[in-house]
């Protein structure tokens, strides 16, 4: 029955492929302008609603073994990522008309699906690129800014060299073992040769480079401000929440050990510390992001300095938490006359009185960023450095988590801004409809979340 | 009972201090408050007579009555009781009674005050804490009463407190009092941690079987001493009874004269079971009581002002009483506490009353011829200064005489030297009260016209109770207290070998009386023509004397000012700002600077990015290779 | 299980008002006050009630719950009143409405809002207080911070936002690190004993090296030390008052400020007795420096505010001073020193807030003779001055008598066998804060009341009876709690022994219990 799960196995996939087609068809059909935003969202959803409802059947095969195989657990992941897309779909609609951005979305979501069953490099590399490649698009379609062509170039650049090290580690994991199997990768992380380390080391960063690691991070500030906001969303969770499952399937039952332990220990920290510093000097909430996505895509890869049974939950967790709330800054960001000004942190001063929601809603996110309990952050985090103590990693749980310390005052002078400083000089903007939606959504799951811990994380 | 006579005052507190204040909105009028007031105190000393029958009939076997528990900490309880015996009755007896007439005198005193209802709710708080302080049984209840009359003396010095300097002096007494208090407490600590409980009635047995083993006695009569010394205006503790004369007169009468003041003297002789085994203890305040005596006699001798003249006495006397107290004779030093008071008590109310006529005129020095104008006052002021030389047959010649004679011959450490020193301070006690007797009253007026012109007599309810004072501190002496006391507090041996020596000493004091009699008479008889002689002779120690010896001063620059410089300066100035703070803003500053730093590396420009992502492959590689 | 239930409304409400704010009209400030205020008298009617039925001879929780939350870890909804938290509880609920009822006049903007934070405050602390579950506490201690943050930032003073920035990164520091040391500590308690979970109970079952007690009592003494606060670490505190709009200064000194000595009583020593034992001179040393050094600090203010706020660092100076001396004496009288500090602090800090609103300064100077202006005002303020400074029949006696009495009693047996001369050296040292107490309250109340007459603003009105009433409670409170301790000491009793017993047995590993 090899048919039958080649349907059912790669069935999200599938239905964005539909969706893709669809919406290509449309275009030609010149019905996109209305219809687009819809048949996207509908898409994204059946997606979801398929990996889960398999997912929850507990349902595993590989269709194609060897490349591409699923399970209940990456099922769920899959189901948890591809839902993280839908507030960004919903975002854009007050952005973009049109295909392009739906179309673009929804491939390199096809291209999360596969790195997220990939069982061989190849199967890994598509994904990555497919998932990738859209995204330098995605990046360029602020057109109406000159920076974002610049920021989608050196994007472009600094992402080629993360393929280039992916090929060359995994050309040389071949070379090593003439297999393509992912597992090699988990072997040769303990291997002694310098082969096989170069190897790993490769690897590794390549996927730090995708997650914006320092020193690896340089590219996503400039990026992340020169995207419009749904795209920037978009790299902030749903990307970086791609690479970093795709990194926990990479290095499955494999314990860290001395030399690659401190590597994925030393690197995560410097960047929560840079990321977390970096931050509290920004003039826009975009590059402000992108320095708070660098803190915490430090925290996601210490889950890899945990035991193996545990890094798929916590790092999940984490993404879910930290996917809602990032999601819910974006949405719930007062509209404004141009991209810029929508930007700049300043124009939150006195935010409060404007819009008390977007400013509860936003004050609401940062402190749960800022891992502040009672909000779901805190959990995640608390779940991750859990693991890295259990794991008997103390030291590096303590310097992480006065690393995150840092980030708290940040996190805080947003509140300031909005609750405690002087009206700045601007005509309150209503959320427009969608991104309303977006953000009562978002705020809904995430106080769940805050409420029932518990459930969820016995369920992922 | 007990617990009744405690609460009466309590209760014309509460009365007046709420209705007839602005908390209640002066609700009542000064009928009212009087009633009150007077009333209650009265009453509760009428309550103290018949328990002191009962005590009687029951063969003056202590009466205890436990009010309720206030606290119970595992094993051990602390509890609201009261202790009525001897010498509880004794100092009840003269606090609800001089306390009671005082209430009275204050009614015509306070007439015109506009606080009148406020006076007397403070002066119903004082007999409160007063009567919790003498009747409480265990160290724990007396020091409530102990606080509670500090607070008291604090409120009522303090009482017209649109004058800074008044507020001021009730906030010197109040500190200085608390100075004393640490030394109680300490006490009470080392008490309670040996014998797990305050009762003094069981600590006293307890040191008299012996268990002193557990603890120094010495050092614990020390620490009870030292706040003795504070509520007792004892050196070096003494400077704040002075200046709380800025009270009310009254005030300065019942407070600072008759009782309060003498609450030292009670804690020590109801301690007496641990200073029997405390000679140590006892000395030393033998000798500080006999200097603070002399000290306190040497200034009063060139004061102008009638009321501080009446302080340093004050002091003087309770310096004697301490003597008294460290010869061990304390039943003598209780009978003087009683005659002082009656005397004390007169001529601070006579001292009130002539301020009364004067319309607040209080510098002797402008006063003078008042004898034929104020006649009552005059004669019941005369004798109780007659009283306190020491003028037989008079109160007190006779506690004051056998203060002397146990400071002789006392086995407990009686010396010649110490009664030398007594001797001395007795006739200088003579000498200036008479200065004091002659300068207020004799000779011609020195008063300022408008003053002299509406000079009146007090009213009935002032003089009444002058004349029943004097009355008091007339035949006050011829009850034997100490005999009464004895079986509770023994007189302690006298030294065989000395016995001879009673009646000529007995002869001497008279004589020493008679001799300060003399002597102010002279030198202020005759106009103020010597007294300026003398003064102008002797410049130099005369001021040093009308500068109390500057202690004031000398205690600003040893502890005011060096406390302040700690405070201010090592604390706040370098402490909290330069160093904690300082530390904080520095951290801050640094975290903002790295920020900075690496937001400068973000110049945007690719080749460094690609720079930074070179550096990294191979700084991670060379780690990996490390270990190879 | 009636009470179980009340027990949890009891904690609940105040979301539940939030929740009611959220959605009532945002301008009618009258009908927000007036909810706010009901609902937090409902609640302190409801603990008065779990008061009147706690049993005092029963040792350990009571009226407990007890819910799967975070079941993997073993991570429990727990809540429940003992010995340890009933006092704390009873204040916190009693000064809800005071503090609803202080800020009817001095709060005009965004009033809403302002009583939100007010109920997600009380909320936080009863929390923190019923906790029973690590997790849990640590959940509460740390969201406390958000709305005391933005009550501080939004209706503060000029200098507001250093304040409460300072406020939060001190006291964040501090938990960050606790953190650390609660996972490490379940950790290793899952390790040695195989039991997950993060209840008090059972933690105090962990048996540690002494290196790992020392440690992880370092990071959570470092938390409740900056909280309570502890010379060195109170710099946070007179920014923070100063700045504080009154309800924030009375919620603070009143509760906030007990979350640390609470934290120590509950948690820091008996979790790690062997570790305690090894600082004790440490800390005792910092509890007596606080005493003197807050005192000192008090007595040189010029601000009316900072002379309270430096008061407070002398007063739970006692407490922690009562706490270490593992006397039961000293333990019930930290208890008592800690509701007594709530109740006078609370009023002291009332009484600015009324002058404050009537004058615009709080500057010591511009004041003089109050007594004579507003003297129904100046009673008040006079006996809360003198229950801050111990007076006998005040809470305020009640307290730093007991503490001194077990400070000393600790301390003579060690001084007399010539062990350790130490701790009677800072008993001693601590009964001096008893005269510099008077020094600089009386100080205070000097150039406050008396004198003469002069202030901004005059002419003065009294104070009014909403305000009559607020401190007229207060001032029954500290009478009751002075003359007739008795009561409440009972239902303390048992966990005070409870306490003395876990701190004073060693839970070193391989070592009979």
């Amino acid at each position: 029955m090899i048919g039958r799960d080649v349907l059912m196995a790669m069935l999200p996939e599938h239905l964005l492929l539909l969706g893709i087609v669809l919406l290509i068809v449309l275009e030609i059909a010149g019905l996109a302008r209305r219809a687009a935003p819809t048949v996207a969202l509908a898409t994204v959803a059946a997606a979801v609603w398929a990996a889960a409802r398999l997912s929850f059947d507990g349902y595993a095969a590989a269709p194609f073994a060897g490349h591409f195989s699923v399970d209940a657990a990456s099922l769920l992941a899959k189901a948890l990522v591809l839902a993280l897309a839908l507030p960004v779909l919903l975002i854009a609609r007050d952005e973009f008309d049109g295909v392009e951005f739906p179309v673009l979305l929804l491939s390199s979501l096809y291209g999360v699906g596969l790195m997220l069953s990939a069982d061989s490099f190849l199967t890994l590399f598509l994904g990555l690129e497919i998932m990738s490649l859209p995204v330098y698009v995605l990046v360029l379609l602020a057109y109406q800014r000159a920076q974002s062509a610049e920021a989608a170039l050196k994007y472009l650049v600094l992402g080629g060299t993360s393929t280039a090290m992916f090929l060359m580690g995994v050309s040389l994991l071949y070379g090593g073992t003439g297999s393509m199997d992912i597992a090699v990768f988990a072997r040769a992380i303990g291997a002694a040769d310098p082969m096989a380390r170069a190897a790993v080391v490769l690897v590794i960063l390549a996927f730090f480079l995708k997650a914006a690691i320092v020193p690896f991070h340089a590219w996503a500030p400039d990026a992340y401000e020169g995207a419009s906001v749904p795209v920037t969303a978009y790299m902030a969770v749903v990307v970086k929440a791609g690479v970093l499952l795709a990194a926990v399937r990479l290095f499955g039952p494999a314990t860290l050990a001395s030399p690659m332990l401190e590597l994925v220990a030393v690197l995560p920290l410097a960047s929560i510390v840079w990321g977390n510093l970096a931050a509290m000097r920004q003039p826009s909430l975009r590059r402000m992001v992108a320095y708070s996505s660098i803190a915490h895509a430090g925290y996601l890869f210490y889950a890899l300095l945990g035991a193996p049974e545990g890094r798929m939950q916590s790092v999940t967790f984490y993404l879910l938490a930290y996917g809602l709330l990032n999601l819910l800054v974006f949405a719930a960001l007062p509209p404004a006359a141009d991209d810029r000004e929508r930007d700049r942190l300043d124009n939150l001063k006195g935010l409060f009185h404007r819009s008390p929601f977007a400013a509860l809603m936003i004050g609401i996110a940062m402190l749960s960023l800022a891992g502040i309990p009672p909000f779901p952050g805190f959990v995640a985090k608390f779940l991750i450095f859990k693991n890295v103590v259990a794991a008997g990693h103390t030291a590096y749980a303590v310097l992480g988590l006065v690393g995150s310390y840092l980030g708290i005052y940040f996190y805080l002078r947003v509140l300031q801004f909005m609750f405690m400083s002087a009206d700045a000089a601007i005509a309150p903007a209503p959320l427009r409809r969608h991104a309303l939606g977006a953000s009562l959504a978002c705020v809904a799951l995430a106080l769940l979340v805050a409420a029932f811990p518990g459930w969820v994380i016995e369920h992922l | 009972m007990l617990t009744l006579i405690v609460l009466l005052p309590l209760l014309g507190f509460l009365l007046n201090g709420v209705l007839a204040t602005q908390l209640g909105g002066n609700r009542v009028g000064k009928s009212f408050v009087t009633i009150v007031g007077c009333g209650l105190p009265i009453l509760s000393f009428l309550l103290v007579v018949k328990v002191f029958f009962d005590l009687q009939a029951g063969g003056y076997a202590p009466l205890v009555e436990t009010a309720y528990r206030w606290a119970l900490v595992g094993r051990s309880s602390f509890e609201i009781a009261f202790y009525f015996d001897r010498l509880s009755a004794v100092m009840a007896l003269i606090v609800t009674g001089v306390g009671s007439v005082i209430h009275v005198y204050s009614v015509g005193y306070m007439a015109h005050d506009k606080s009148f209802g406020r006076f007397f709710a403070y002066l119903n708080l004082f007999l409160f804490f007063m009567l919790l302080l003498v009747l409480g049984r265990s160290l724990l209840v007396l020091f409530v009463g102990w606080e509670g009359v500090g607070l008291a003396s604090y409120l009522l010095i303090g009482f017209w407190f649109e004058d800074l300097a008044n507020a001021r002096a009730g906030k010197k007494a109040f500190v200085v009092n608390r100075i004393g208090d640490a030394g109680f407490l300490l006490g009470m600590f080392v008490l309670y941690q040996a014998f797990g409980t305050l009762n003094m009635d069981s600590i006293n047995s307890a040191f008299g079987i012996g268990a002193a083993k557990v603890v120094p006695a010495s050092l614990v009569g020390i620490l009870l001493f030292i706040g003795a010394t504070g509520k007792s205006a004892q050196i070096p503790l003494h400077v704040w009874l002075p200046d709380a004369m800025a009270g009310p007169t009254p005030v300065s009468a019942l407070i600072h004269a008759a009782t309060m003041v003498t609450a030292g003297i009670y804690l020590v002789a109801r301690m007496s079971g641990v200073y029997l085994h405390a000679p140590e203890a006892s000395a030393v305040i033998a000798v500080v009581g006999v200097a603070t005596a002399f000290f306190a006699a040497t200034v009063a001798i060139v004061q102008t002002d009638i009321k501080k003249v009446l302080a340093y006495s004050t002091v003087s006397q309770l310096g004697l009483m301490f003597l008294a107290l460290g010869v061990g004779a304390y039943g003598v030093a209780i009978f003087h506490v009683v005659t002082h008071a009656f005397f004390k008590a007169c001529l601070f109310l006579g001292a009130g009353s002539v301020i009364h006529a004067l319309g607040g005129e209080q510098d002797i020095r402008r006063m003078g011829g008042l004898r034929q104008r104020i006649p009552v006052t005059f004669w019941t002021f005369a004798i109780a200064t007659a009283a306190i030389a020491g003028i037989p047959p008079l109160a007190g010649f006779f506690s004051k005489d056998e203060i002397l004679w146990f400071a002789f011959a006392s086995t407990r450490g009686g010396s010649p030297l110490l009664w030398g020193v007594a001797a001395l301070t007795a006739l200088m006690t003579a000498f200036y009260m008479f200065r004091l007797l002659w300068l207020t009253f004799m000779g011609e007026s020195r008063m300022a016209a408008k003053v002299e012109a509406h000079v009146h007599e007090s009213p009935l309810s002032m003089t009444g109770v002058l004349m029943l004072l004097a009355l008091l501190s007339a035949v006050g002496g011829f009850f034997a207290l100490p005999h009464f006391l004895e079986p509770q507090l023994p007189l302690p041996v006298v030294d065989e070998a000395l016995h001879h020596l009673e009646k000529p000493l007995l002869v001497l004091s008279i004589v020493i009386a008679f001799a300060g009699l003399a002597a102010a008479a002279y030198v202020f008889g005759a106009g103020t023509s010597r007294a300026e002689g003398l003064q102008r002779r002797f410049a130099g120690l005369h001021r040093w004397l009308s500068g109390k010896y500057f202690i004031d001063e000398l205690y600003e620059r040893l502890i005011g000012r060096p406390l302040v410089w700690l405070s201010d300066f090592v604390f706040l100035r370098l402490g909290d700002r330069v160093l904690l703070d300082g530390t904080l803003n520095g951290l801050a500053a640094l975290g903002r600077r790295g920020a900075g730093l690496l937001v400068r590396l973000q110049t945007g420009s690719l080749h460094l990015y690609a720079w930074f992502v070179l550096v990294g492959i191979v700084g991670a590689l060379l780690w990996s290779w490390r270990h190879a | 299980m009636l009470e179980a239930l009340v027990l949890n409304l009891v904690l609940f409400l105040p979301l539940l008002g939030a929740g009611l704010l959220l959605v009532s009209p945002t301008d009618h400030h009258d009908f927000t006050r007036r909810l706010t205020l009901v609902v937090m008298s409902l609640q302190f009617a409801l603990t008065a009630w779990l008061y009147g039925r706690f049993d005092s001879s029963v040792a350990g929780l009571q009226f407990e719950t007890r819910l799967p939350w975070i079941q993997s870890w073993g991570v429990h909804y727990q809540i429940g009143l003992d010995g340890y938290n009933i006092l704390l509880v009873m204040l916190t609920a009693f000064l809800g409405p005071l503090v609803t009822a202080g800020a009817f006049s001095s709060i005009s903007k965004d009033v809403k809002l302002f009583y939100a934070m007010v109920f997600l405050i009380q909320f936080a602390m009863m929390g923190a207080f019923l906790a029973q579950d690590l997790f849990l506490f640590y959940v509460f201690w740390e969201a406390m911070l958000i709305p005391m943050f933005l009550m501080i930032g939004i209706w503060g003073g000029e200098r507001r936002i250093y304040a409460t920035i300072k406020f939060f990164l001190y006291t964040a520091f501090g938990s960050i690190l606790m953190l650390a040391a609660v996972i490490y500590l379940v950790y290793s308690l899952q390790t040695t004993s195989g039991i997950v979970s993060f209840a008090f109970a059972d933690l105090v079952k962990a048996r540690l090296p002494l290196g790992a007690q020392s440690w992880l009592l370092a990071a959570f003494a470092l938390s409740f030390a900056i909280k309570v606060p502890m010379v060195p670490l109170h710099t946070w505190l007179p920014d923070a008052h100063v700045e504080a709009p009154t309800a924030g200064s009375v919620i603070l000194a009143g509760v906030l400020l007990k979350m640390g000595t609470y934290g120590f009583m509950k948690l820091g020593f008996p979790l790690f007795p062997d570790a305690t034992a090894l600082f004790t001179p440490w800390l005792m040393s910092l509890a007596v420096l606080s005493i003197v050094y807050g005192a000192c600090l008090a007595l040189v203010q010029d601000d009316i505010k900072k002379i309270i706020a430096y008061s407070s660092i002398s007063h739970l100076g006692y407490v922690m001073l009562g706490l270490l001396s593992l006397e039961l004496v000293g333990i019930q009288g930290a208890v008592i020193q800690m509701v007594s500090h709530g109740l006078v602090a609370a009023g002291l800090f009332l009484m600015v807030g009324m002058i404050y609103e009537r004058c615009h300064t709080r500057e010591l100077a511009a004041y003089g003779g109050l007594a004579k202006l507003v003297p129904v005002y100046s009673v008040f303020f006079m006996i809360l001055t003198l229950a801050s400074v111990g007076l006998p029949t005040t809470s305020g006696f009640t307290g730093e008598f007991l503490v001194l009495l077990g400070a000393f009693k600790a301390a003579w047996p060690p001084f007399v066998l010539g062990l350790n001369h130490l701790p009677l050296v800072l008993a001693v040292v601590a009964v001096s804060g008893v005269v510099l107490g008077a020094l600089y309250m009386l100080r205070f109340a000097l150039g406050f009341l008396f004198g003469a007459t002069k202030a901004p603003h005059s002419p003065l009105s009294d104070l009014n009876t909403r305000e009559k009433t607020i401190l007229g409670l207060i001032v029954v409170a500290v009478f009751a709690l002075g003359l007739f301790p008795d009561e409440p000491m009972r239902k303390t009793e048992l966990a005070a022994k409870a306490y003395k017993q876990l701190v004073t047995t060693s839970r070193l590993p391989g070592r009979a219990p």
